[in-house]
C-alpha cells in the first residue's frame, strides 16, 4: 500500500512542476508519516547520501570542466578535430562529433558540451549551408556521446547507487562504448554528407597547426591524469579530480591565459549551481530509495521482471526500453539514483557484470538527454541554433537509429565494455 | 513496527552477506524470537548493508526507524564513548577470558552504558583477533613494522595502536585497499582472517601475522524505543536468544576462520604465528597512557575477571 | 521594502562567498593529502572527514540556493498545457512545499542535530551535530529565500550574484 503511496505522489507532484528533488522529498514524508517512522530519520539519509568520500569526486569534475570550459578549451579542441578531419566532405559536421568526443574527456556533462561546442560550430555549420535543424542534430548526439568518456560524474553517481562499483572500471567501460559510438556518429555524419552534398571543411594555415596540437592536446592531458591517476591505482577517484582541478588552473591561467584569474569567482558559482541540483538529487533519492529498500521494491521488481519470462534477450530488451521510455520523461541523475538499486539485482540475476550494467544504462540515458519532451541536451542546442525541438528531432532520426543500434550492440557484447577494464583495472 | 494483527516486526540491519557469521547469528536469534513467542514477534535480518552502511544504521537505530541492527563497537563507541573501551589493544590476556567477561556481569553492565544514548545493547558477537599483513616482509616482532604504511581504520585508538606497533597508519576507505597495496601507494593493512581472505588482500600482500592487536567485538543492538514497547517477558526472551545466537555466531565464525586459513596458506602465503605477546603488549604501552584515563574503570573490572 | 531588498542582497552575498571559500577549501585539502601522502608518507586522520563535512554544508546550502535561483530541475511539459492561472497556482504549491519543507529541516533536523552532539566523529573528533546542523541551517535559508521571494519585486535576485 505504501509502495503506491510513494511513488504515485511522487508521480504526481512532478507532473505539477514541482521541481524532481522535492518531489522526492516530498512523497518520501508522506510515506514515513504514514509508516509511523520518525521524519528526523528521512533527513538523516539524506545526508548520509552525501556522505561517501568518493562523491566528492563531483564537485572537482564539475569545477575542472568550469575551469576548461570558460577557459577556453571548446575552441581548441574544435580546432584540433578540424586539423585531423576538417578536409573531408561534411568536415565541419564530423569536426562537431570529435570536438565532442574530445570534450567528453574533460567534462562529464553534455549540456556543457552543447553550450560551449555548440554555440561556436552551429553558426559556423550554418554559414557554410548545412541546415540549421541537421547541425543542432550532429551536436546534440555527439555531446551525448560524450557522457560515456570518462571521465563522467554521472559515473559516479551511478558507483554510489550501485553501492560501490569501481570507479575506475566504470570510466575504462565507458570507454571503447564511447568511442565506438562517436566512430558510428561520424559514419553516419559523413554518409549523410555525402547524400547532401555538404562542403569540405577549410585547411588551417600551417603556422598554426603547432600552437594549436600543443594547446589541445595540453588540454586533452586533463583525462588522461584522471584516468591515469585512477586506473594506475595512484590516486583514487577523488585525488585524481582535485589533481584534474589543480592542472585545469594552471593549463587556463597560465597557458592558455584567455581570461583573468578574477574570472574565478563566476567559474565557481557556476560550479555550486550545477553542484546544488545534482547534490540535492543525490540526498533525496538517498531517502527515497531507503524507503524503497524498506517496502522491499527492489526485490518485488525483480521477482515481477523474471515472472514475466526468463528469457534472458528478452528481458534486456526489456530492462532497455524501461530506461529509454523513462529517460525521455526524465533527467540522468535522478533516473541513474532511482532506478539502480531497483533495475541492477535484476540485471545481476541474469548474470550482467555491474559495470556493464551501468555502462549500458548511462547510454540509454545519455539518449534519453537528446529525445522530446524532456531532453535537457536538445532543448539547449535547440536554443542555440534557434531550431523548434520538433524539427531538429525530425532531423536526428538518423541518429537515434545509430545510437540504438550501438546500445544493442554493447548490451548484447558485454565484451565491448568489459574488454579494458579486465585488462588495466586493477 | 505493528503488523497485521498485532504481530510486532523488528527489522534488523546487518550489514554483512546472507551466509556470514554474523548474519548466521542474527538469523538464529530471529528464528528463537519467533519460536518463543509463538510469531508474536517476527525479526527481519536485512542483510548486505540494505538499510545503510554501519553508522548510519546506528543513528536509524537511535531514533527508532530501524529497530535492531549488527554493528561493531568501534563504530559503535563514537555514539556511546564507554563501549569504546573494547577497541583497546590487547584487553583482555586471552580469548577465553575475553568471552567470559563479555559474557559474564562485566560485559552486561557495559552493554547497559548503552541505555543513556537511546541504545539496549543485547549481546556480543565474536569479530575475531586482527593481524598485520603486508607486500613486504613477514612480521615476527613490532620493530619488523618499521616503516610500512599500513592501512588504519578511522579511529583514533586504532591509529594511535598501529603508530605504537611501529608502523606507519594511514586511515584510507576500505575498498582502496587492494589496489593501494598492489601499486604500493601502502604496504599493508590490518584484519582478522576471513576478511585478509574475502577482501582478496591475501593475493597482493603475502605476509600475515597472528598477532591479534585488535579484538572489539561485534553488538547486537535494538532501538530504546522498541525495547520499551515489549512486556518484560517479550524483553527475557529477545535477551536470552541473544545470549544462545552468540554461541551460534562464534561457533560459525570459528568454523570461517579455519576455512579462510586453510585457503590462504593453501595459496602459498606466509603466515606468522604469534607465540610471545609480550614485546607486542608492551609496545602499545602508549595508548594506555593516553587512554587508559578515560576506560579506567572498565579496564580494572575486566582485570577482574579471570 | 528597500531594507528587505538590502538584507535579501547582503544574505545572498554571504552565502555565496562562504560557499566559494568553502569548494576552494575542499580541493586545497584533499591536494594537501595527496601531498602529505606521497612526500611524508603521512595521511592525516582528519582530511576526509572534513571534507565532507564541507561538502555536505555546500549540498544543503545549495538546496536552498537552488530554489532561490530556480536551478532546481522540474518536468515542464505537463504544465505547459494548463492555463496560465493554474501554472501561476503550481508556483504556489512549490512554494508551499518549500516552505513546509524548511521547517522541518527546522523541527527535526534540530532535534536530531542535538541528539547528535554527544558523539565524536573518529578523525576530527567534532562532533556529529556540525554535520548534522547543516540540516536546520538549509531549513532557515529556505524559508527566508521563500519568504524574500513572495514579497520582493521579482527583477532583482537571480542575476547579479550568480553569473557575475
Ligand atoms: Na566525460
Ligand atoms: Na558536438
Amino acid at each position: 500500500m505504501e509502495v503506491f503511496l510513494l511513488l504515485g505522489s511522487f508521480v504526481l507532484f512532478v507532473m505539477l512542476r514541482v521541481p524532481i528533488a522535492l518531489a522526492l522529498v516530498t512523497a518520501s514524508i508522506i510515506t514515513a508519516l504514514s509508516l509511523g517512522l520518525p521524519l528526523a530519520s528521512l533527513f538523516q539519509r539524506m545526508v548520509s547520501g552525501l556522505n561517501s568520500f568518493s562523491l566528492i569526486a563531483i564537485p572537482f569534475f564539475i569545477l575542472a570542466g568550469e575551469i576548461m570550459n570558460q577557459g577556453g578549451i571548446s575552441t581548441r579542441l574544435i580546432q584540433l578535430s578540424n586539423i585531423i578531419i576538417g578536409k573531408i566532405r561534411g568536415g565541419l559536421a564530423m569536426v562537431n562529433v570529435m570536438a565532442s568526443t574530445f570534450f567528453g574527456g574533460i567534462s562529464g556533462s553534455a549540456v556543457a558540451d552543447v553550450s560551449s561546442v555548440g554555440s561556436v560550430l552551429i553558426p559556423m555549420m550554418k554559414k557554410k549551408k548545412y541546415e540549421s535543424d541537421y547541425a543542432v542534430a550532429v551536436t546534440v548526439s555527439s555531446a551525448a556521446q560524450g557522457v560515456m568518456i570518462p571521465p563522467s560524474h554521472n559515473m559516479i553517481i551511478y558507483s554510489a547507487a550501485a553501492g560501490g562499483v569501481s570507479i575506475g572500471s566504470l570510466f575504462l567501460g565507458g570507454l571503447l562504448p564511447g568511442l565506438l559510438l562517436g566512430a558510428a556518429l561520424m559514419v553516419t555524419t559523413y554518409l549523410l554528407a555525402v547524400k547532401r552534398g555538404y562542403p569540405k571543411g577549410e585547411p588551417i594555415p600551417r603556422k598554426e597547426v603547432p600552437r594549436i596540437v600543443r594547446e589541445g592536446l595540453l588540454g586533452l592531458f586533463t583525462a588522461v591524469i584522471i584516468i591515469g591517476g585512477i586506473v594506475s591505482g595512484i590516486f583514487t577517484a577523488t585525488e585524481s579530480a582535485a589533481i584534474g582541478v589543480l592542472y585545469a588552473f594552471v593549463i587556463t591561467f597560465f597557458v592558455y591565459r584567455d581570461i583573468p584569474l578574477s574570472r574565478m569567482g563566476s567559474i565557481l558559482n557556476n560550479t555550486f549551481k550545477t553542484l546544488a541540483m545534482v547534490m540535492f538529487l543525490i540526498a533525496a533519492s538517498s531517502g527515497f530509495g531507503w524507503l524503497l529498500a524498506f517496502l522491499q521494491v527492489p526485490a518485488m521488481v525483480t521477482e515481477a521482471l523474471l515472472s514475466i519470462s526468463s528469457n534472458e534477450i528478452l528481458l534486456l530488451l526489456l530492462i532497455n526500453l524501461i530506461l529509454l521510455v523513462l529517460g525521455t520523461f526524465m533527467d540522468m541523475a535522478p533516473l541513474i539514483l532511482i532506478m539502480t538499486p531497483i533495475l541492477l539485482p535484476v540485471a545481476t540475476q541474469l548474470g550482467m557484470d555491474p559495470v556493464h550494467f551501468g555502462v549500458v544504462m548511462i547510454l540509454n540515458l545519455s539518449i534519453g538527454l537528446i529525445t522530446p519532451p524532456v531532453g535537457s541536451a536538445l532543448f539547449v542546442g535547440c536554443a542555440v541554433g534557434k531550431v523548434p525541438i520538433e524539427k531538429a528531432t525530425r532531423s536526428l532520426m538518423p541518429f537515434y537509429v545509430t545510437m540504438g543500434a550501438v546500445l544493442l550492440l554493447i548490451t548484447f557484447v558485454p565484451e565491448i565494455v568489459l574488454w579494458l577494464p579486465k585488462l588495466l583495472a586493477p | 513496527g505493528t503488523g497485521a494483527d498485532g504481530q510486532v516486526v523488528l527489522k534488523l540491519a546487518e550489514n554483512q552477506a546472507e551466509d556470514y557469521p554474523t548474519t548466521i547469528g542474527d538469523k538464529a536469534f530471529a528464528k528463537e524470537v519467533e519460536e518463543k513467542t509463538n510469531g508474536r514477534i517476527k525479526v527481519e535480518v536485512h542483510a548486505g548493508g540494505e538499510l545503510g552502511d554501519e553508522k548510519s544504521v546506528i543513528e536509524q537505530v537511535q531514533l527508532g526507524s530501524i529497530e535492531m541492527a549488527r554493528v561493531n563497537a568501534m563504530p559503535l563507541s563514537e555514539y556511546s564513548k564507554e563501549i569504546g573501551v573494547l577497541n583497546m589493544p590487547y584487553l583482555f590476556p586471552d580469548k577465553e577470558t575475553m568471552w567470559k567477561a563479555l559474557n559474564g556481569s562485566v560485559g552486561r553492565e557495559l552493554l547497559k552504558t548503552l541505555e543513556k544514548d537511546k541504545l539496549i545493547g543485547l549481546t556480543y558477537y565474536d569479530s575475531g583477533q586482527r593481524g598485520f599483513y603486508n607486500s613486504k616482509r613477514p612480521i615476527r616482532e613490532p620493530k619488523d613494522l618499521k616503516g610500512l604504511k599500513i592501512r588504519t581504520q578511522q579511529s583514533k585508538i586504532a591509529i594511535d595502536t598501529v603508530n605504537s606497533l611501529g608502523a606507519s597508519a594511514t586511515p584510507m576507505a576500505y575498498e582502496e585497499v587492494y589496489s593501494a597495496i598492489q601499486n604500493g601507494v601502502i604496504d599493508g593493512a590490518e584484519n582478522n582472517y576471513p576478511s585478509y581472505f574475502s577482501t582478496g588482500h591475501y593475493e597482493v600482500a603475502k605476509y600475515y601475522t597472528t598477532n591479534g592487536h585488535s579484538t572489539t567485538p561485534e553488538v547486537l543492538l535494538i532501538s530504546k524505543s522498541a525495547w520499551e514497547k515489549l512486556s518484560p517477558e517479550d524483553q527475557k526472551i529477545l535477551r536470552e536468544a541473544a545470549r544462545n545466537s552468540t554461541d551460534v555466531q562464534r561457533e560459525a565464525w570459528a568454523e570461517l576462520v579455519q576455512k579462510s586459513k586453510e585457503k590462504v596458506e593453501k595459496s602459498g602465503n606466509k603466515v606468522v604465528e604469534i607465540k610471545d605477546f609480550k614485546p607486542w603488549r608492551e609496545a602499545v604501552q602508549p595508548v594506555y597512557d593516553k587512554y587508559g584515563k578515560q576506560f579506567q574503570k572498565w579496564i580494572n573490572k575486566f582485570e577482574q575477571v579471570k | 521594502m528597500k531594507i528587505l531588498m538590502k538584507m535579501e542582497k547582503w544574505i545572498h552575498h554571504l552565502v555565496h562567498r562562504f560557499i566559494q571559500v568553502l569548494l576552494v577549501l575542499t580541493v586545497l585539502i584533499v591536494l594537501v593529502q595527496v601531498g602529505l601522502r606521497y612526500f611524508f608518507s603521512y595521511t592525516p586522520s582528519w582530511s576526509e572527514e572534513l571534507t565532507l563535512v564541507l561538502l555536505i554544508w555546500i549540498s544543503f546550502i545549495g538546496i536552498a540556493v537552488g530554489f532561490r535561483e530556480n536551478l532546481h530541475i522540474a518536468v515542464e511539459f505537463v504544465v505547459n498545457r494548463f492555463p496560465e492561472g493554474v501554472r501561476n497556482g503550481l508556483e504556489w504549491l512549490t512554494r508551499l512545499l518549500v516552505l513546509v519543507l524548511g521547517c522541518l529541516f527546522i523541527y527535526f533536523g534540530g532535534q536530531f542535530t542535538i541528539m547528535m552532539s554527544n558523539t565524536a566523529m573518529p578523525g576530527t573528533q567534532l562532533p556529529l551535530a556540525v554535520m548534522y546542523f547543516c540540516i536546520p541551517t538549509c531549513g532557515l535559508l529556505m524559508i527566508l529565500y521563500t519568504f524574500f521571494n513572495a514579497i520582493l519585486p521579482k527583477s532583482d535576485g537571480a542575476e547579479e550574484e550568480g553569473d557575475e
